[in-house]
């Protein structure tokens, strides 16, 4: 079981305007925010205190930490406000991190992992209004800004709410329905002659739902890679051909944005787009250790854009310097995938070249790439697809969600049918798995906007000829 | 409008008294709504149209079941009478769903109808304060409200006599009496149930006081005698060794009959199928003459063969409905054909052969209120001091009827008293889930209590409806300080053991090995707490006792409910997370007065929905139709605003 509880009342969003930015912030308000976010905050420096301990308005430098796997996400700054005198009246923290769609995203998932939840349109300064934060003259505009939030984000729930997605969760929903109404018609009335004592395929009904939801919630991270595009980093030694890459993927794609300006030692960032998949290309500083200041802030950065990666591209090419010291910083690349390509491949050496990668880098997919043969790129532009594809779901062709309220509802409705199965298997008596079977189609049921009861009910009156 | 000038003009008019309430309607609803107003000071009128007819049972002979054995333990825990009499006069007793969790556990009892009858009508006669009368209310008398413009205060009856009763506070409870009609086949008469007189005249004095009207159908199905049927060819079903009584009062009594009459099973047939498929052009179901509308959970034979086609056969279950009766209630043939086809269907079954009908099969069909008109106080909201209570409110059976009535009797008397209404939570009592339903989404069949109804069923036990609801039935004052004491008591012994079984550890000694091995139960490798033991599936309180030597005498209810609070700790937690999830602004109170039409961020649909069903709390506003989380988001808005304009004006005021 979560932290749902402790964190209820706590929403998070971030507080600065989508899309690519230097800094973003990220608010949360309510009481418990700051507990949230020491669950995945580690303060630097020798006077490092909790955020929960920290005083009102007061800033801490720190880090964010998944803490499943306590891996580095980004270095931030945490402000402290205390309740009543912030921006909504209550609790509230501001974090601010690096401006990147994927850093902003990671680190708002670790929060809702704890069971924070997503802010609703307005909900901030319909809190604030609330706690008398804001002017009563303010008020009919706090209510118009909430119905033109919710009509808008309904709006867009409802252009995928209308198509598959609706479809498929009322399909699964009504499917939940049947079980429940099958448990339901045994325990409202035992004596029927349709009322067997228990529902003998209850697994068998309930495994593939479950399974149903939990891919569709799955989904959602190949949505976002939809909606914000695959992260592909260009890595390797300096002077590998990293740039002739880029500028060949984004020669052969059409560029939809220009490149983020920065010095030619920092990232560069490219929107490109394939067979409708965009994708970040990310061209990075060489992963070596230096003195030079500007080098050094330029790797920082590499480490970064590596950490957030879908995929890596780690560029080989002659000449070839010591491929073991190479083959240890590739596997420096944790739990992202790495796929070396054997640079330059029209210089003489590549030939042999290939074959020395190949058997150094054999847990890798090992392609070659030069710039003087562009149909390479084929092959490239295939793994990138692959890439996404084996994400989430795993089928190109598979509905994805895109909202992370939707991810969320799932999740959760996930998780109750999880313990119903698990209630099931230990025997428990059945009115407790209904009402987590319950549980889950409550859920469900509030991405459909249905009634449960009445359904339910409803159910139960068509499926059986029940009465005195 | 019927005012008191009106009534005086009646030839024959007089005064024939004034009280604090006025109940209409002796049945389950008004029996309780009586005693409670009697109970709490008030001087109470109840009046009946047949004195023989109070308290009737006049369709299925028992009480309780699931969804409605809860309700009745909740009436019993509140301070109402139903749950006391149906024990006193019970003649078989189960515990239905035994095996399938605590939270779907009903009492059910087959009862003695004449005694069930002659016990409340002696309660009614010798409750103080309280004075049972036969007679017909035709009018009700009211006035305009001073207090809102264009609504009404009642402030009396009329009988058919023109005696005039006068009272500020009214509750009709008439049952499926109003305007009925009794319909078999081509056969149809004005009728209540029973063969009693219907209530003739109330319905328009309904409806001049603009309170809207539907039309619903209900069923019962033949009675046969005893002798002639064959029951010792049928499955007989008896009664359980153990009687949990409905009333925590005589929970220390160890109730006991002399004998337990059993029930017995039958079969439809063929022949049943085919005499009904042969006869649907005359019943009136399918000719169009029933225009009501009848309930899905209880309909009749034919429908059943229609509505099931591929159903080869239908359970008839035959049941006793009194000691001193032959009469046997025929559950499950209702119907509305004519009687030489109930004749012939009932000869069909198993068994029957020979059965002698003595009553006939009917439909009935009735005039009730449009529910949605009234307030969760189950006043009407057009008239101040009219409550409604029962079947009227488009409910079905008795047991919702009498939960209504103990209800609007308590909420006449507050509503006197200037105090603020009793309304029982959806999560707090399945009273609560029943009037909630009622009034919030109004109801389109006569309605029927289902545990699955409940949003937290888990919290709404039979065994914990006194915990959950004495303390509030001790403060408005139904509960004596005796049975206070009593229940303190018990709930004193029940929270020290749960706490004991948490602490008291049992050790893996080699008895203790033997005995977990012997009930198939894992071993354990070190001390574990008597909790922990309990919560595996295979093990109970009761044969815990085996390694738990120390532990206090308790009474089997009280091992019950030790039991199931550890058993089902964490399930129940759930629940209640659940609950706090959505009970965020559940019980944020609405003024009765808001300007839903003038409320410029509410959609429109919202706006004349809220402004029609006026809700008390911002949780029985978001579970009307048509209204979204935003608009709720935006009521919130609205009402803060409110609040500080007031608090503004009222500060610039002592400037």
């Amino acid at each position: 079981m979560n932290n749902t509880m402790t964190f209820h009342q706590v929403c998070a969003a971030c507080a600065t305007p989508p899309g690519q930015s230097g800094i973003a912030v990220i608010r949360l308000s309510g009481p418990g925010s700051a507990l949230a976010v020491d669950t995945i905050f580690q303060p630097s420096g020798r006077q490092a205190s909790t955020v929960q301990a920290m005083d009102g308005y007061t800033c801490a430098l720190g880090r964010i930490v998944n803490p499943a796997d306590q891996s580095l996400v980004d270095q931030v700054i945490v402000t402290r406000y205390t309740a009543p005198s912030s921006y909504t009246g209550e609790e509230v923290v501001e974090i601010s991190c690096h401006g990147g769609i994927a850093v902003r995203q990671m680190i708002l998932d670790l929060l809702f992992d704890q069971g924070v939840r997503p802010a609703e349109p307005g909900e901030f300064t319909r809190r604030a209004f609330m706690n008398g934060k804001l002017d009563l003259v303010q008020a009919e505009a706090v209510m118009d800004l909430i119905q033109a939030g919710a009509e808008r984000a309904s709006r867009v729930a409802a252009a995928q709410l209308d198509g598959a997605l609706s479809d498929r969760i009322r399909a699964i929903l009504h499917r939940l329905l049947a079980v429940s109404a099958d448990l339901e018609m045994i325990l409202e009335f035992p004596e029927h002659e349709d009322s067997p004592d228990e529902l003998p395929d209850l697994f068998e009904r309930l495994r593939p739902l479950h399974r149903k939801i939990a891919e569709l919630a799955a989904s959602y991270r190949q949505g976002r890679l939809l909606r914000e595009g695959l992260s592909v980093v260009i890595a390797g030694r300096p002077n590998a051909g990293k740039s002739s890459l880029l500028n060949a993927l984004t020669g052969f794609d059409r560029a939809i944005v220009t490149p983020v300006p920065g010095t030619t030692r920092d990232t560069v960032e490219v929107l490109i787009d394939i067979e409708g998949l965009p994708v970040r290309l990310v061209d990075t500083a060489g992963l070596r250790e230096t003195d030079d200041v500007i080098e050094k802030f330029g790797v920082e950065r590499t480490r970064d854009a590596l950490k957030n990666a879908d995929l890596v591209f780690w560029l080989i090419s002659p000449p070839i310097g010591d491929l073991a010291e190479e083959a240890a910083a590739v596997e420096a690349v944790r739990g992202r995938e790495v796929i070396v390509i054997a640079g330059k491949e029209d210089l003489a050496e590549s030939q042999g070249l290939l074959d020395q990668i190949s058997t150094i880098f054999a847990g890798h997919q090992v392609l070659s790439f030069s710039v003087h043969r562009p149909e390479g790129l084929a092959s490239l532009r295939e793994a990138i697809l692959a890439c996404y594809e084996n994400t989430g779901s795993g089928r190109m062709d598979s509905l994805i969600i895109t909202s992370q309220r939707h991810q969320q509802v799932l999740l959760e409705a996930a998780a109750s049918l999880e313990q119903a199965i698990t209630a099931a298997e230990s025997r428990i008596a059945v009115d407790m798995i209904a009402s987590l079977i319950r549980a889950c189609a409550e859920t469900l049921a509030s991405l459909t906007g249905e009634q449960i009861s009445q359904q339910l009910v409803d159910t139960i009156f068509s499926r059986f000829c029940v009465g005195k | 409008m019927y005012d008191l000038a009106a009534a005086r003009r009646q030839s024959g008019a007089y005064d024939a008294g004034s009280y604090e309430v006025i109940v209409i309607g002796a049945g389950h609803a008004g029996s309780e709504a009586a005693l409670a107003s009697a109970r709490l000071g008030r001087s109470t009128l109840l009046l009946s149209m047949n004195l023989d007819a109070v308290a009737n049972l006049p369709c299925n002979p028992s009480i309780g079941g699931t969804a409605k054995g809860q309700l009745v333990r909740e009436i019993d825990a509140l301070g109402g009478e139903m749950g006391r009499i149906a024990d006193l006069s019970m003649i078989q007793f189960r515990m239905l769903n035994a095996s399938k969790g605590p939270a779907v556990l009903s009492p059910r009892a087959q009862i003695d109808r004449r005694r069930y009858q002659i016990l409340m009508k002696q309660v009614l006669e010798q409750q103080e304060r309280l004075h049972l009368r036969q007679g017909e209310a035709i009018h009700l008398i009211s006035e305009p409200d001073p207090a809102a413009a264009g609504h009404f205060r009642v402030v009396g009856v009329q009988l058919k006599t023109q005696a005039i009763f006068l009272a500020p506070a009214v509750i009709v409870a008439t049952g499926t009496y109003l305007e009925s009609k009794v319909i078999m086949g081509e056969c149809q008469y004005a009728s209540g149930p029973d063969n009693h007189f219907p209530a003739v005249g109330l319905s328009d004095s309904l409806r001049e006081l603009d309170l809207p009207l539907q039309r619903f159908k209900t069923g019962t199905p033949v009675r046969i005698n005893r002798r002639t049927a064959r029951l010792d060819t049928l499955d007989v079903q008896e009664g359980d060794a153990v009687i949990v009584p409905f009333s925590f009062e005589h929970e220390a009594a160890s109730l006991s009959l002399p004998r337990q009459v059993p029930c017995y099973l039958t079969w439809t047939t063929a022949e049943t199928r085919r005499l009904v498929e042969q006869n649907l052009d005359r019943s009136p179901l399918f000719s169009g003459a029933i225009d009501g509308v009848g309930p899905r959970y209880c309909p009749s034979i034919e429908d059943k063969f229609v509505k099931f086609p591929d159903k080869a056969r239908h359970q008839i279950f035959i049941e006793p409905t009194g000691l001193e009766s032959e009469e046997l209630y025929v559950q499950g043939l209702s119907s509305s054909m004519p009687e030489d086809v109930q004749k012939a269907m009932l000869a069909s079954l198993p068994g029957m052969a020979d059965a002698q009908i003595m009553r006939s099969a009917y439909a009935i069909e009735y005039d009730c209120l449009d529910p949605t008109s009234l307030r969760l106080s189950l006043e009407t909201r057009q008239v101040r001091g009219l409550f409604c209570a029962g079947q009227i409110n488009g409910s079905s059976g008795y047991e919702e009827a009498a939960a209504q009535g103990l209800i609007a009797g308590i909420n006449a008397v507050r509503g006197l008293s200037g105090q603020d209404p009793l309304i029982l939570d959806r999560s707090q009592a399945y009273i609560g889930v029943l009037i909630d339903d009622l009034v919030t989404k109004g109801t389109m069949e006569p309605y029927r209590l289902m545990t699955s109804r409940a949003e937290f069923r888990l919290l709404l036990r039979q065994d914990n409806a006194d915990s959950r609801l004495t303390p509030v039935g001790h403060s408005i004052g139904l509960i004596s300080e005796d049975r206070w004491q009593r229940f303190t008591d018990k709930q004193n012994r029940i929270d020290a053991e749960v706490q004991r079984c948490r602490e008291m550890r049992v050790k893996p000694s080699d008895t203790v090995r033997r005995w977990l091995a012997d009930r198939n139960s894992a071993p354990i490798s070190q001390g574990v707490s008597l909790a922990d033991l309990l919560r595996r599936p295979e093990l109970s309180y009761v044969a815990l006792g085996a390694l738990d030597p120390q532990r206090p005498a308790l009474r089997p209810e009280e091992q019950f409910s030790v039991e199931v609070q550890l058993k089902y700790e964490g399930y129940i937690q759930l629940e209640h997370q659940r609950l706090r999830r959505h009970a965020r602004h559940e019980q944020r109170g609405l003024p009765p007065d808001l300007p839903y039409l003038e409320i410029s961020g509410l959609r429109l649909e919202a706006r004349q929905k809220l402004d029609r069903l006026r809700p008390a709390t911002l949780g029985q506003a978001s579970r009307i139709s048509g209204v979204s989380p935003a608009d709720i988001s935006v009521l919130m808005v609205y009402l803060q605003a409110e609040e500080r304009r007031r608090n503004e004006s009222r500060s610039s005021d002592h400037e």
